[in-house]
């Protein structure tokens, strides 16, 4: 019925928006592949070019891979984000599950101090974040670049917000079939709400991957950096940047993302649709 | 060279002591591990790791670990006084900006060079001027080796200069040469720019120093109890400063500046020589560029030298003496022949320089990066204003600056302004 209402001029009009936005967004990106096959004389022309005319893409890209240990940047962030994902899911689902479905003293309260942690920006908590860990000696380690952020509001927030819509009848019948709290979050809770956790996984990854504040702070082991160092590699105030390696540096560091989004993307929609968070 | 044989005749003895203890087994030499910092992983990465594996070559008994490279200066520092804060361990060796010697060693960071210097045996032969060790001075002590070396100079793009009617074997040696001529650039149509003065993001405003020094001035007295950029010099800076606004430098970002430079549609770039070589890349041969140095309007005008040095933070006595090696190293004729000739910068040590197998060649290919090297006699310690101010004292400078080369005021009325404003951060 929906669809007989549509006319075809407005769908045309509709895709000419959606064209000029999409535009918008991509043409960074296709500015980043298209520097990154350039030679640095060919970066600053007067003249305006795509595709250039000495491809130098294999210099760009073997230059980025020899000068910055990009591979290893690349498997500390897998390591980093994967760990840090599954922590937060694993504390956050339990700690939603709570908020939203069981019934006790202070459940305001709490849900409300989540709220304000959800307020408050992590470059607040850096400072005591920095002199705990370096009290317990665990500075300039994989664990200084997990810990921290294993907790997260908003993934709590957002569990819970999912978790509320899932009917008490079907948590009752659970209960009645003999199910543990645990086993109900296990083997029901959790898998109802894949898509709510893809959408959060997507977003906890691109944050932690290309989060470039807290790993300079915190790390000296250039075994240890993270994919942003990368970039740092490149970029210089002082005797001018190498925008041709930076640029093949950052399309390197952003592919692994990009296929990670491709393969989530129509759960991540589902989740983003279903649970409201925009 | 007396030290090595101080720590071989200590590890022999460790040697002896072990084999009395186990009879049996091989004696293990102890080894030291030297822990090195360094900024600017785009010029650096390639020199550091080529002098460490050379050095380590050289000395099997020491294992250099290079930490992960800080993107700038301020951001080593910064690291070094958190480290310091929660008592985390520094480096044993890091590569500072010069201007950062003040700050570190009165914060006791870094630890004084003058007794190692004092110890060697025959130190006028290794090739270090007593000049260039002014350079990293604090209360009369050395307290780092000067590393990688760049003064302000003048780049020109030879087409449009020639263009203009200009000569470009005959470039301007003065001011009013070099802003007639960068007015002749600007007129040559309506996408050429004459001139680009580099001074509002420069670190501690480098260039400003730069033009106060060639006039003959400095920011301060020697015994920094007043100020002296607020005499005759000082003025002269800033009427400089004045004509080149007048002249028509845009207020564009430096970063604009310099890509407008490479892409052919900027006449004129003063700015620090250590860009000398990614400028070469960036511009291709899309148009010759040649460099000259800075206007001298006195003939015994002075540079600030920008650039960085070795510091030594481990206080370990043993640590210590790898890390001198190591610092000598670096800062020697092998290390300065890799920096060299992987950067833009100029080498703190002479013997590079002379000996035609190192680094002779080199500047008969390159002539542009010869004309800093020819200034290097006038070349002095980039001024810190002291006291805890010392980080806020260039953002104010940098706003009269900006009030100056936009001609929203009168060279005479902003410097008065500075004074007042300078002094009022100082320590009293």
């Amino acid at each position: 019925m929906r669809r007989a209402r549509r006319s075809p001029a407005a769908g045309l009009g509709r895709h000419a928006a959606l064209t000029v936005t999409m535009a918008f967004a991509l043409l960074p990106f296709i500015w980043m592949v298209s520097l990154s096959t350039k030679p640095p004389a060919e970066i600053f022309e007067a003249t305006f070019r795509i595709w250039p005319e000495t491809f130098y893409a294999l210099e760009n890209y073997s230059r980025a891979l020899a000068a910055a240990p990009l591979l290893r940047f690349i498997v500390n962030g897998l390591i980093v984000t994967g760990a840090i994902l599954a922590l937060q899911i694993l504390i956050a689902t339990p700690a939603a599950y709570a908020l939203a479905k069981l019934r006790f003293k202070g459940r305001g309260l709490l849900f409300a101090l989540v709220l304000v942690a959800l307020l408050l920006p992590k470059q607040v908590l850096a400072l005591p974040h920095f002199i705990m860990l370096s009290a317990i000696g665990l500075l300039d380690s994989y664990a200084a670049l997990i810990l921290p952020s294993i907790v997260s509001p908003f993934a709590i927030f957002l569990f819970r917000q999912f978790f509320k819509t899932v009917p008490n009848d079907l948590i009752d019948a659970a209960r009645l079939d003999g199910l543990s709290e645990v086993a109900i979050l296990w083997r029901i809770m959790i898998p109802i709400a894949a898509p709510a956790i893809a959408a959060f996984g997507i977003l906890s990854v691109v944050a932690h991957w290309n989060d470039l504040f807290w790993p300079l702070v915190v790390i000296r082991n250039e075994e240890l950096a993270t994919p942003p160092l990368g970039i740092i590699y490149f970029r210089n105030d002082d005797s001018g940047t190498e925008h041709g390696p930076m640029m093949a540096a950052a399309v390197l560091i952003a592919a692994p993302l990009v296929a990670a989004f491709l393969v989530a993307q129509r759960r991540f929609i589902e989740g983003i649709a279903m649970t409201g968070a925009r | 060279m007396n030290l090595h044989a101080k720590s071989s005749a200590r590890r022999s003895f460790a040697a002896a002591v072990l084999a009395v203890a186990f009879v049996s087994g091989p004696a293990v030499a102890e080894s030291v591990t030297l822990t090195v910092a360094y900024a600017y992983p785009s010029n650096f990465q390639k020199i550091k790791t080529e002098i460490a594996e050379r050095f380590m070559a050289a000395h099997p008994d020491i294992e250099v670990e290079l930490e992960a490279p800080a993107k700038d200066y301020e951001e080593l520092v910064q690291r070094t006084l958190r480290a310091s804060v929660t008592d985390q361990e520094l480096p044993a060796v890091a590569f500072h900006g010069m201007h950062r010697v003040r700050l570190l060693s009165e914060r006791d960071q870094i630890v004084s060079l003058t007794p190692f210097i004092e110890a060697e045996a025959d130190w006028n032969s290794l090739g270090y001027p007593a000049s260039m060790l002014t350079l990293t001075e604090a209360r009369g002590e050395t307290f780092g080796m000067p590393f990688s070396i760049s003064l302000p100079i003048v780049y020109y793009n030879a087409d449009l200069v020639g263009r203009a009617g200009g000569d470009i074997d005959e470039l301007p040696t003065t001011w009013e040469e070099l802003l007639a001529l960068s007015k002749k650039i600007e007129a040559l149509d309506d996408k050429t720019m004459g001139v680009h003065f580099f001074y509002y993001s420069a670190a501690n405003n480098w260039t400003f120093h730069a033009l106060v020094q060639s006039f003959g001035g400095r920011m301060m007295t020697p015994d920094e109890q007043r100020l002296a950029f607020n005499g005759a010099e000082g003025l002269e800076a800033l009427r400089t400063l004045r004509k080149i606004g007048q002249a028509g430098m845009a207020d564009l970002g430096d970063r604009q500046a310099f890509q407008a430079f490479s892409a052919g549609t900027l006449g004129i770039l003063v700015a620090s020589s250590s860009r000398i070589t990614r400028l070469t890349n960036a511009i291709g041969d899309r148009f010759p560029m040649r460099t000259a140095p800075l206007p001298m309007p006195v003939a015994d005008g002075k540079l600030p030298a920008g650039g960085s040095a070795a510091m030594m933070h481990t206080r370990d006595p043993k640590t210590q003496q790898a890390a001198w090696a190591f610092i000598k190293f670096a800062t020697g004729p092998v290390g300065q022949t890799i920096m060299v000739k992987n950067s833009g910068y100029m080498p703190g040590n002479t013997i590079p320089v002379t000996e035609k197998e190192l680094l002779g060649g080199f500047y008969d290919q390159n002539p542009n990066h010869m004309t800093p090297v020819s200034q290097i006699e006038r070349a002095t310690r980039f001024f810190t204003f002291p006291g805890e101010n010392s980080l806020k004292i260039p953002v104010v400078v940098r706003d009269h600056l900006q009030n100056v080369v936009t001609l929203k005021r009168e060279p005479e009325v902003a410097l008065a302004d500075m004074e007042r404003d300078v002094q009022a951060l100082l320590p009293e």
